[in-house]
C-alpha cells in the first residue's frame, strides 16, 4: 500500500505540520502508515491551488524540530567551530599574559617574589582543553549511570557542558565544577531533580561545597543561553528500530544492530556531531554502521525507505548518503571518541592550575587592586547620590541656608 | 522479684552461657512476649526478619507466575529446617538484591510516612469540621439572644401595637430560616488552604493506589484460565510479531520492543509505547493510547533527515 505525500492541502494531524516529511495518521495505531510513507527528500510545494483555482504562495511550516532552540541557534560547521575555539583561546592567552604582567610589576614594586607566576610554555592548547573536556565528560558517564538515570539524561548533561565550553574556556572556569553543575542542571531539567544536599552528599569528594555548584548554575544557564531542551539520536534510532521491522527477516539481529547503534550514539557525544548534524541522521548513520558490523542488510531498508523513486533516489545519493558517510568517518577517525588516559588528564590539570589567571585568583595583588577601584568607583557614585546621609554635607546644607538667609 | 529478674539481674554482667547447652546467651537476643502462642511468637519474629530482605513486590516482577514462585521459595526459606543452608541461602539473597531490597525499604518507608501523614490531615480536618460546628451553634444561640433583646426593647420604648412588632418580627424570622434551606453550606474540607496541604507526592500515592487496585482487579478477571494448564496468563509488554515485507500492515502495538541490553540504557518514557494493562485508569482517561509511542519515535527518525549541514 502506498502513502503518497501530503502534497494537497489535506490536514495531517500529528505534531510535524510540514509539507514534506511523513503522513501520519491521526495517531491510533495504523503504524503501517507510518512505515510505508517514507521521506522521499520531496521539497516543500511552496504553491497551492486554492478552491477558487488561483494560486496562492504558501510558505511551507516548519517541522517541530526546525522551530528549536538547538536548530536554530546550535549548528555550526566544523570549520567554524575550530575557528571559534582558536580565536577563544587566543585572546584568553593574551588576557591572562597581560594580567601575568600587571601582576608581576604589582608584585615588584612591592618587593614580593614572581617566581611562581606561569611561563608561555604552560598555557593549553585547543586539543589539550578538548582531551580534558573530554576526560570529564567520562566522568559524567560513569556518575549517571550509578545512579541509573537514561542516556537521554546523559547525554544532556554533556550536552550543556559541550555548549558551555564553546562559550568559554577551560581556563577560566575549571571543567569540574563546571561538569558538577551541568550534571546538577540535567537532572533537573530532564525530570531527575535531586536537592542539592542529596547531590553534594554523593559527590562530596569532587565538590568544594553545596554552594560552589549553586554558584556556577546561573553562569552556565546564560551560558547555553537557557536552552534546556536538547535533542539526541536516542528516539530517532528507536524510530528506525521500529521502521526496520517493516523489511526485516531476522528480527534478533535487528536487536542486536539496535544495541551496537547505541553504542555508537554514546560514543558520539563525546565528539562535535551534535553541532554539525540533526539527531536523526546521526541515528541513521550509526544504524548504518551497526548494520555493517553485524553484517545486516542496511541497503534493503535504504532501498524500501529512501528509493522508491527515482527522484528520491537521486536525492538519497545526493543529499542523505554523503552525510552518513562524513558522520561514519567522524566516529571511526575523531580522537575524542577514544578513552582519556587518567596520566594525560592529569597532566593537563597540573599545567592549568599553574596557569590560572591572577585577575580572577582572590589571593593575588591583581584582583584586590582591581577590586578596590570597583569600590571606590561605587563610592563616588554613591556620593553624588544619596546627600542627605553624609554628615559633611549636611555642613554644606546649613551654609547654604546661611548664604540664602544673608541673601 | 521476679518482675525485674530480667531487667537488673540476669545478663547484669554481659553475656552469658546458658546452663544446658553452654551457648553465648545476650539480653538484647531476648525481647517480650506479645502473643500468647509461642509458635506463633517464633513465626512472627522469623517473618519479621525476612521481610526485611526478602521485601520484592510485585511491581518487580514481569509477570504474576514470577511473582508466586519468588513467594513459594521465600515460603520454603521460612520453614527450611536446616539452619546453615537457610542462613547461606538468605545471605546471598540480600548480596544480589541489595539496590533492589534498598530501594523497597525506602519506598515503605515513604508509604508510610505518606499513610501517618494522611491520617493527620483526616484527623486535622475531622477536628476543624467539629469546631466550625461548635462555633455555628454558639453563633445561632447568640443571634436568638440578641434577638430577644432586641424585641423586648422594641416593645417597652416604640409606640406601634404589640401585634404589629410580633408580625413583622415573625415575616422575618420566616424568611430567614427560608434562606438558610435553600443557602449551601460550605463544608469546613472546602476552608480555604486546605486543599494545598495536600502535596504532590500525596497524589501520586494516591494515584498509585488506585493503580495497584486497579492491576489487582485485572489480575483477578483474566478470564480465558485454562484448568488444565495451570500456568499463568501473562500481562506482558508487547512482545509480539513484527511486518514482514509482503504484509505491510502492522498490528497496532505489533512492533516489537527492543530489549534494553544497551550501555547506558535507553529507557524514553516519551517514546516507550505503554502496554495498556499497565495504563492506570487515569492515563487512559487522559486519551493515552499505546501506539503513540511509535509514532514518535518515528516521527523523530525521520525529522530533518535530508536537511543539509551548515
Amino acid at each position: 500500500m502506498d502513502v503518497e505525500l501530503s502534497n494537497s492541502s489535506t490536514p495531517t494531524s500529528g505534531l510535524t505540520q510540514a509539507m514534506q516529511g511523513t503522513a501520519i495518521s491521526n495517531g491510533q495505531g495504523t503504524e503501517s502508515e507510518n512505515t510505508s510513507a517514507g521521506t522521499n527528500g520531496d521539497t516543500p510545494v511552496d504553491v497551492v491551488k486554492t478552491e477558487d483555482e488561483t494560486e496562492v504562495k504558501k510558505t511551507a511550516l516548519k517541522n517541530l524540530y526546525e522551530q528549536s532552540t538547538q536548530y536554530n541557534h546550535w549548528r555550526f560547521t566544523q570549520s567554524g567551530l575550530s575557528e571559534r575555539r582558536s580565536k577563544m583561546n587566543q585572546e584568553v592567552i593574551a588576557a591572562i599574559q597581560t594580567n601575568i604582567q600587571e601582576e608581576r610589576s604589582l608584585r615588584s614594586q612591592q618587593g614580593l617574589s614572581v617566581d611562581d607566576l606561569p611561563t608561555d610554555l604552560n598555557f593549553l592548547t585547543v586539543d589539550e582543553e578538548l582531551a580534558l573536556l573530554g576526560f570529564y565528560e567520562r566522568k559524567i558517564v560513569q556518575i549517571f549511570r550509578f545512579w541509573k538515570l537514561p542516556s537521554y539524561a546523559t547525554a544532556t548533561a554533556i550536552a550543556y557542558m559541550k555548549r558551555f565550553f564553546l562559550e568559554n574556556t577551560a581556563m577560566d572556569y575549571h571543567p569540574k565544577d563546571v561538569m558538577l553543575t551541568c550534571m546538577f542542571l540535567a537532572r533537573k531539567t530532564e525530570n531527575f531533580l535531586m536537592s542539592i544536599e542529596d547531590f553534594f552528599a554523593v559527590l562530596k569528594s569532587s565538590a568544594n561545597s553545596a554552594e560552589s555548584i549553586l554558584n556556577l548554575e546561573f553562569l552556565v544557564c546564560k551560558n547555553i543561553r537557557f536552552h534546556f531542551t536538547i535533542h539526541h539520536p536516542y528516539r530517532p534510532c528507536l524510530g528506525f528500530f521500529y521502521d526496520m521491522q517493516a523489511v526485516t527477516d531476522n528480527i534478533e539481529k535487528l536487536q542486536k544492530v539496535y544495541d551496537v547503534a547505541l553504542k555508537m550514539i554514546d560514543t558520539s557525544l563525546y565528539t562535535d556531531l551534535c553541532f554539525l548534524y540533526q539527531p536523526s541522521q546521526i541515528a541513521l548513520a550509526a544504524m548504518r554502521i551497526a548494520c555493517r558490523e553485524e553484517s545486516y542488510d542496511f541497503e534493503r531498508y535504504a532501498a524500501y525507505k529512501f528509493k522508491s523513486t527515482e527522484a528520491a533516489a537521486k536525492s538519497y545519493e545526493e543529499v542523505l548518503l554523503p552525510i552518513l558517510v562524513s558522520i561514519d568517518q567522524i566516529l571511526k577517525q575523531d580522537p575524542r571518541c577514544s578513552e582519556v588516559e587518567k596520566a594525560v588528564a592529569s597532566d593537563i590539570d597540573r599545567r592549568l592550575k599553574l596557569c590560572k589567571d591572577p585577575a580572577r585568583d582572590p589571593e593575588s595583588l591583581l584582583f584586590k587592586q582591581r577590586k578596590r577601584t570597583e569600590q571606590e568607583e561605587d563610592d563616588d557614585d554613591d556620593d553624588d547620590d544619596d546627600d542627605d546621609k553624609n554628615e559633611d554635607n549636611g555642613r554644606a546644607k546649613r551654609q547654604k541656608i546661611k548664604k540664602e538667609d544673608s541673601l | 522479684m521476679a518482675g525485674t529478674l530480667f531487667d537488673d539481674r540476669l545478663f547484669a554482667h554481659g553475656p552469658a552461657p546458658c546452663p544446658t547447652c553452654r551457648q553465648t546467651l545476650r539480653k538484647a537476643a531476648f525481647s517480650a512476649q506479645t502473643f500468647e502462642d509461642l509458635s506463633v511468637e517464633k513465626e512472627v519474629r522469623i517473618r519479621r526478619q525476612m521481610a526485611q530482605k526478602f521485601n520484592k513486590r510485585r511491581e518487580d516482577f514481569k509477570n504474576l507466575k514470577d511473582y508466586n514462585d519468588y513467594l513459594e521459595t521465600v515460603e520454603d526459606l521460612i520453614n527450611e529446617i536446616d539452619v546453615e543452608t537457610t542462613k547461606q541461602a538468605i545471605e546471598k539473597f540480600a548480596a544480589e538484591n541489595r539496590d533492589l531490597i534498598r530501594i523497597n525499604a525506602d519506598r515503605l518507608l515513604n508509604e508510610s510516612r505518606m499513610a501517618t501523614f494522611r491520617q493527620e490531615q483526616l484527623r486535622k480536618e475531622r477536628q476543624m469540621k467539629h469546631e466550625a460546628y461548635l462555633r455555628e451553634l454558639e453563633a445561632e444561640q447568640a443571634a436568638k439572644t440578641e434577638d430577644r433583646k432586641q424585641l423586648i426593647q422594641e416593645l417597652a420604648t416604640s409606640d406601634k401595637s404589640a401585634k404589629t412588632i410580633m408580625a413583622a418580627r415573625q415575616a422575618i424570622s420566616l424568611k430567614k430560616t427560608s434562606m438558610r434551606k435553600t443557602e449551601v453550606k460550605p463544608t469546613a474540607g472546602s476552608a480555604p488552604g486546605s486543599s494545598t496541604l495536600y502535596s504532590d507526592t500525596f497524589w501520586r500515592l494516591q494515584q498509585q493506589q488506585d493503580e495497584d487496585m486497579d492491576r489487582q482487579h485485572e489480575d483477578e478477571d483474566m478470564g480465558e484460565f485454562d484448568p488444565v494448564q495451570s500456568q499463568y496468563m501473562d500481562v506482558d509488554l508487547g512482545v509480539g510479531y513484527f511486518n514482514s515485507v509482503n504484509n505491510n500492515k502492522a498490528h497496532a502495538g505489533g512492533l516489537q520492543y527492543p530489549l534494553m541490553t544497551s550501555s547506558m540504557g535507553v529507557k524514553d518514557i516519551y517514546v516507550e509505547p505503554v502496554n495498556f494493562a499497565s495504563l492506570g485508569r487515569i492515563s487512559k482517561a487522559g486519551g493515552y493510547r499505546a501506539g503513540f509511542g511509535y509514532s514518535r519515535a518515528i516521527e523523530d527518525a525521520h525529522t530533518s533527515l535530508y536537511t543539509p549541514a551548515l
